[in-house]
């Protein structure tokens, strides 16, 4: 099933007045893949998830959802955790997890049941009867994950999953996601916590204004952004080393970027550095720019040209 | 549908075990009829010392002072039955002698043509409430001793008190009987006030639900798994529900507290409400119910937060009280053009033609040409609320603005 396409979204146009929101945009999510939906406030990340959904309706342009446009029935595959929080505040957990199970088709016993393991699970049993409002923040977003994953969506939805989590409950929602992956489900999220999608990721679609900026698989978008430049610590003057066109501190102070001269590569730096006395090298990596500087860089460029 | 009844269901129980809905749909009425019965038991309490200090028992009227009577007439020898409360004298000197010495509060003088003229005087020592009464028991005992010897139904056919029925010719010549106006006054107060009561109670629970869920921001986990629309139906649905228990349980309760209250207020103990028109009753509640549902999910459509929401939804709550304006006018000429006019426009009806109907036999055609329109209302303001309960507007967060709201129904 590796591979199968479970979102095609296809020349989307989504327009609010004479605000284009989603500019024709496509891109497709593949089955049991973690995709990562990136871009800046306002770049129409919720009213692509809104449209996949079925919550909005799209100007122009398809989309499909596991095989075909989102019916009823296809709906009960599919978990959604908005990014908006928010629940029933005077309801028992087990009475709210039973309402939001039945609305996806499950049967009362088999959401409680579901509602109780999941609780469990995130160290939340002793609460099931008590009442959201009695809940921490954190709690609360627990419970709306769970309501997510209750009725074992294949395609699960979740816009920024983390916000607002303290480390410790940041990875057991990371490790559950991971889990259900596993388990062959389909996650698409979005979040501006880039070092997530380097850990989690397996694509990304990065998206400005409505318009696709970045698409394709992590890693090849890291190196994508690769200068031709290494990452060393050690001691010596790395400017004298040939091949090496500028010199830069890094932020901690302890590593240097080397920018190497055109048709220099990094393994003929390594064997000069290996061979000089006057160098001392502790660790030597390719320069891959995180996430986070792509981000800058391909946001803020654009923005900076508009 | 699967949806519509899920969201039925659990909307239904989440606001049926509020307190507030539990207090006031069966607490509230129960401790009135536990206030109306208070009220009795010291009524009762306070007669019954009454009776033990008074020890004989009262004639006619509630007069509890002595006459003296002097007859120049010779019609009215003994004071007969009245005995124990009036005394005769044989001459003005003699009853003006007593008045002043206390025996009696005053002393009527019959004249001597009493039965050409109907002459008699009064003496009294000061004006009170007690000589006024006085002359009614006077009369009664005049009545009483004139009719010696006649037929016992006749006298007792003159001695009481005419009953009007009054018929209100319409202009098609049907005739309607009016009801006393007494226990009509209350019954049109008591019963319109429920329905509005309970109408406006299930549309505000429907609108603060939807507001609630925007507040809460659960609105947009629920349209993930619901259309809006068997969302808006499962809502008004189970709203309606509710409001229908509240009327019931209120109506039972205010039936039997008017037949406490009749011990009370003698005019209200021959009250009775036709099982026909308790069928009126309710198609009008649950033809009002939609109508003010539709408004309400509107309202609570666009309104942002519950601050709003009731402001708003003044604009159709202010106008359907209209008919209690008019009270008066509703229970005296119930048939006149504006009461006719207000039962009959839909967003009045549920109040109007219910007052009407408390007081007078409204015509058929007139009570099914206003369900008609009610009805016709009701679809027009549930598909208005089907236009705004879209997502656009759920999940706007704001406030659209007034010009705004046509293109909102308008647009796909």
């Amino acid at each position: 099933m590796a591979g199968t396409t479970v979102i095609a979204v296809n020349h989307v146009t989504k327009a609010y007045n004479s605000h284009r929101a989603v500019d024709d945009l496509s891109f497709e999510v593949r089955q049991g893949e973690i995709f990562a939906f990136l871009g800046p406030n306002g770049a129409g990340k919720t009213t692509t998830m809104r449209m996949i959904l079925d919550i909005l309706k799209p100007d122009s342009g398809t989309i499909a959802v596991l095989g075909g446009p989102l019916t009823e029935a296809t709906k009960s595959r599919v978990g959604y955790m908005p990014e908006e929080r928010g629940l029933y505040k005077g309801v028992p957990l087990l009475e709210l997890l039973g309402y939001l199970g039945a609305l996806k088709g499950m049967s009362a016993a088999d959401a409680r049941q579901q509602a109780i393991r999941l609780l469990e699970r995130l160290e939340l049993g002793e609460y099931r009867n008590k009442k959201v409002s009695e809940l921490s923040k954190g709690m609360q977003q627990k419970v709306q994950f769970i309501a997510t994953i209750l009725h074992r969506p294949e395609l699960i939805i979740v816009d920024e999953p983390f916000s607002g989590l303290d480390p410790v409950n940041t990875q057991a929602l990371k490790d559950m996601l991971l889990e259900l992956r596993n388990d062959g489900a389909t996650i698409l999220m979005s979040t501006h916590q880039m070092h997530q999608v380097e850990e989690m990721g397996d694509r990304l679609l990065m998206i400005d204004h409505g318009r696709c900026v970045l698409y394709g698989p992590v890693d090849e978008v890291r190196s994508r952004f690769a200068h031709n430049a290494v990452v060393v610590r050690g001691q010596g003057d790395w400017s004298v080393i040939d091949g090496v066109k500028r010199v830069t501190v890094n932020d901690n102070g302890r590593e240097f970027t080397l920018h190497l001269a055109d048709g220099v590569t990094a393994a003929e730096i390594m064997h000069r550095l290996a061979v000089s006395p006057d160098h001392h090298v502790s660790s030597f990596s390719l320069a891959v720019p995180s996430l986070t500087e792509i981000f800058i860089e391909v946001v803020g460029g654009r923005n900076n040209h508009a | 549908m699967r949806h519509m009844w899920e969201v039925l269901r659990f909307e239904f129980v989440h606001q049926f075990r509020r307190r507030a809905y539990l207090f006031t749909t069966f607490l509230l009425p129960v401790l009135v009829v536990v206030g109306l019965l208070g009220i009795q038991a010291f009524l009762n309490y306070q007669a019954s010392r009454e009776r033990e200090s008074g020890g004989e028992e009262q004639t006619e009227e509630t007069f509890t002072g002595k006459l003296g009577y002097v007859d120049h007439s010779g019609l009215f020898e003994s004071p007969g039955l009245f005995g124990s409360m009036l005394i005769r004298y044989p001459d003005e000197e003699a009853a003006l002698d007593a008045m002043r010495a206390g025996e009696v509060d005053s002393v009527y003088v019959i004249a001597a043509d009493y039965l050409d003229t109907g002459n008699v005087t009064r003496y009294i020592r000061s004006v009170s409430i007690n000589s006024m009464q006085g002359d009614s028991f006077f009369q009664a005992f005049l009545m009483d001793r004139l009719l010696q010897g006649v037929d016992r139904d006749l006298a007792l056919r003159l001695r009481s008190d005419i009953v009007i029925v009054e018929h209100q010719v319409a202009a098609s010549g049907e005739a309607a009987v009016a009801r006393s106006e007494d226990s009509s006054f209350v019954l049109v107060y008591v019963f319109a006030l429920l329905l509005a009561i309970s109408i406006f109670f299930s549309g505000g629970y429907l609108m603060s639900s939807v507001i609630g869920e925007k507040e809460s921001r659960m609105m947009e986990i629920i349209l993930s798994s619901v259309r809006p629309l068997p969302l808006l139906a499962g809502k008004v649905l189970a709203s309606g529900l509710l409001g229908l228990i509240q009327i019931v349980a209120w109506v039972v309760v205010a039936m039997w507290g008017l037949g406490q209250l009749g011990a009370i207020i003698p005019s209200l103990s021959d009250l009775a409400v036709a099982p026909e028109m308790l069928v009126w009753v309710l198609l009008y509640f649950i033809g009002g119910y939609l109508m003010f549902a539709g408004a309400y999910a509107a309202v609570g459509a666009i309104a942002p937060s519950m601050r709003e929401g009731p402001q708003m939804a003044v604009i159709f709550t202010l106008p359907a009280m209209l008919p209690y304006y008019f009270l008066a006018i509703f229970a005296e000429t119930p048939n006149a053009a504006l009461p006719v006019a207000l039962s009959l426009f839909p967003v009045t009806a549920p109040v109007g033609m219910v007052m009407r109907m408390m007081v007078t036999t409204v015509p058929t055609w007139q009570l099914l040409l206003g369900l008609a329109l009610l009805l016709l209302a009701a679809v027009g303001a549930i598909w208005l609320a089907g236009r705004l309960f879209r997502v656009q507007v759920l999940l706007a967060g704001h406030l659209p603005r007034w010009r705004d709201i046509p293109q909102l129904v308008r647009e796909r």
